[in-house]
């Protein structure tokens, strides 16, 4: 091997220099493409809905709810990798809440407020605009959460529910962000704080797999010449660093109550005054997580169809890591279609 | 006439950056020839030939981050700043901390390497060829152990009791002359040196107390109440820096087994003749390796907790830090952190209110528009 140790270290010089180069040239790049239009607003949540020159195939909407943590962007990366379009195009009509960037008035916003506030006049908006009773919800991540303890709460206006790398399960074994926050004070990081930093978070991500961040920066330093792979990697870094603050006390009750204490599966969380009893949604259930994920493991989104009520329920375990199943493209050709034919099936008036 | 300096201006401006950036374009492929060169050539180049690639390569890193460090205080398209938006600038940027890493790594390992072509090595004795110095200094950048949390910190505390203490007279001049003499020191806080740190700690903190406790009773701002804060706020540093000291030493103790591992697995190798291809796939292996070793360490319940314990007490800093400066600002007319944090948390309070509000307004439209009776 000796021998050519010169040789590849003067490749990755060589590399950088020719990344130099290559970089320069970029201007800033877009993610999040496919036509939406905002439709609805309040602060700083605003509801989009996708634009198609086609009508709909099926009547009942979707409102796609993402995680606060990170951007939805992700969802919809470039044209030919975009869960979204993916999912337009095969016939679904589409709604997303934009949880946006939190204000220093907004760190005061709670799960509450988000849930049973901002995401329920969201819902009501689509319902009256689709003039239908209820609607598809789609949660993403904490999204998925945040989706689940709606339907919960809120019987009548959610027709069908899907989950895709939900945490519902906070306490499973190998979750490492669960011990990592049953460790942390939370109320001393929210109360100094406020919001809390995007930047924290990702940190913290970054730390589940320490050696990736430098290992995929020099394996991308092989594929610099490569114009479609550099943008395709430029575009996820792009997607990776536009990380919002979480608002302080939402965070503060979705760590202690969740993450902490384990409320949602234990049937003690409380919204307001209500318990949220998981076994109270009983529409139709679509449960998809991702076998190699490592920010919410299996174990810890498998538990749902178990709690809730529902008699109709699918749990779908997919190839890929917590982004790979958006991105990956096996997830171009299975994902959204699969979705799609699951709701055309109960796509009914009853 | 404006309009021609000025485009004579960003001329000057532009051949500026080119050449700047040119040289270095061109100074880097002048190098890597050279390195194919030598590498053609390596069995008659010999270590001295190897030694002055690396170092050529070290003062070549050097200045090119010295480069990076003035782009990112660049806008897109300045001098200093080739690039076409930040986010390219920071692909940029990462990159070559990346590459700064991996041929930290490569210096580091080298000499192991080179010593197996003499027999076998055992993965003990392998310490002997490394610098540990270096392997410290490694861990540090790849975990990102620098000042931006210590040096953050210290800087705003510096600048705050700077202020103060120049409102002290002459009591306050040796703390001014000892904060003043930290500034060097926190720039060396990437060395994390557990010992000078406390040392440094200490010496503050004495200084401290015979300048300032005269005072504490006088001031008005805060009295009684900022000696507990200066006094929590020492302690609480104490504490972190004790903490972080523990949290490395985990590291470090973690890297050392992960890197004997890999040792054990390069000496298993050659013995069965199987040894890595290139370097990029011993990298890649030296890299799983690691990666498992540390994962399992940030799995136990040791590291969470004093990972948690870390956030907590930068949290506290960062709250009596706050505090301080505003018993500071308290006398002058500005407005503080802690009156807006109540504005914002009225405003939200109204706005919770509207919500509500609207919310039941549009209830009633409903029910009238169902119902016109």
């Amino acid at each position: 091997m000796d021998e050519v140790m010169p040789h590849a270290f003067a490749t990755v010089t060589s590399k950088l220099a020719q990344s130099y180069e290559a970089l320069k040239t970029i201007e800033a790049l877009d993610v999040g493409n496919t036509p939406k239009k905002m439709v609805w607003k309040k602060d700083n949540v605003a509801l989009y809905h996708y634009e198609c020159d086609s009508p709909a195939l099926l009547k009942t909407p979707v409102l796609l709810v993402y995680a606060q943590v990170n951007r939805h962007d992700m969802l919809d990366i470039q044209a030919d990798r975009s869960f979204i379009r993916n999912l337009q195009s095969a016939g679904l009509d589409l709604y997303l809440i934009d949880w946006g960037y939190p204000s220093k008035e907004d760190r005061f916003n709670t799960m509450e407020e988000y849930i049973c506030g901002y995401l329920n006049d969201a819902v009501d908006f689509v319902r009256h605009e689709s003039n239908q009773k209820s609607i598809s919800m789609m949660g993403v991540c904490q999204g998925g959460t945040f989706s689940v303890i709606y339907s919960a709460l809120h019987i009548g206006k959610i027709k069908n529910l899907i989950t895709l790398v939900t945490p519902i399960d906070f306490h499973t074994k190998d979750d490492m962000l669960s011990l990592w926050a049953r460790h942390l004070d939370v109320d001393s990081l929210v109360d100094s704080y406020g919001n809390i930093s995007g930047q924290l978070l990702n940190t913290g991500f970054e730390m589940l797999k320490p050696l990736l961040k430098t290992s995929k920066y020099i394996n991308m330093l092989s594929a610099v010449d490569k114009q479609a792979q550099l943008l395709n990697f430029l575009r996820m870094e792009k997607w990776i660093a536009d990380s919002p603050s979480q608002p302080g006390e939402c965070f503060r009750k979705f760590m202690k109550d969740l993450y902490q204490q384990n409320k949602l599966v234990k049937g003690t969380l409380k919204i307001g005054a209500r318990i949220v009893n998981l076994s109270e949604i009983t529409v139709p259930l679509l449960n998809i997580y991702a076998e190699q994920d490592h920010l919410v493991p299996p174990d810890a989104s498998i538990p749902l169809n178990e709690l809730v009520g529902s008699k109709d329920k699918c749990l779908t375990r997919f190839e890929g890591g917590h982004i790979g199943v958006f991105v990956g493209s096996r997830s171009q050709k299975e994902l959204a279609p699969g979705i799609v034919s699951w709701l055309k099936q109960r796509d009914t008036d009853v | 006439m404006i309009l021609i300096v000025a485009a004579a201006k960003n001329g000057y401006h532009m051949a500026q950056q080119e050449s700047v950036f040119d040289a270095w374009y061109k100074t880097t492929n002048n190098m890597v020839d050279g390195w194919k060169t030598m590498a053609n050539g390596w069995k008659d180049g010999g270590d001295a030939g190897w030694e002055n690639m690396q170092q050529t390569q070290k003062q070549w890193m050097q200045g090119y981050q010295s480069m990076m460090e003035n782009m990112t205080s660049g806008k897109p398209g300045s001098t200093f700043n080739p690039f076409g938006s930040d986010q390219m600038r920071d692909a940029f940027s990462n990159m070559l901390k990346s590459v700064d890493i991996y041929t930290r790594f490569f210096e580091l390992w080298q000499p192991v390497l080179r010593q197996m072509e003499n027999g076998p090595l055992d993965h003990k004795n392998m310490w002997k060829f490394i610098d540990q110095e270096a392997f410290k200094s490694f861990v540090d950048k790849l975990f990102g152990i620098d000042e931006s949390i210590m040096k953050g910190f210290y800087d705003q505390y510096t600048k705050a009791m700077s202020t103060w203490i120049s409102t002290m007279g002459e009591n306050g001049k040796n703390f001014g002359h000892m904060a003043g003499n930290g500034v060097p020191f926190f720039n060396g806080m990437s060395q994390m040196n557990p010992e000078g740190m406390l040392n440094f700690y200490s010496s503050l903190f004495q200084t401290a107390q015979k300048s300032f406790m005269p005072y504490f009773g006088q001031m008005s701002t805060g009295s009684a109440a900022a000696k507990e804060s200066f006094t929590k706020l020492a302690e609480l540093w104490n504490d972190y820096t004790t903490k972080m000291s523990q949290m490395q030493a985990l590291l470090y103790k973690t890297s050392v087994s992960a890197w004997e591992k890999v040792m054990q697995s390069v000496a298993e190798k050659s013995l069965e003749g199987e040894s890595d291809k290139n370097f990029d796939a011993f990298y890649n292996e030296w890299a799983t390796i690691n990666e498992k070793e540390f994962v399992a360490l940030f799995n136990t319940e040791e590291y969470a907790a004093l990972q948690g314990e870390l956030l907590k007490l930068h949290a506290e800093m960062r709250r009596l830090h706050e505090k301080q400066i505003e018993s500071f600002l308290e006398p002058y007319p500005v407005v503080l952190k802690s009156q807006l944090d109540e504005v914002h948390k009225t405003n939200h309070e109204l706005r919770a209110r509207i919500s509500e509000l609207e919310r039941i307004v549009s209830e009633m439209l409903r029910e009238k528009k169902s119902d016109p009776e």
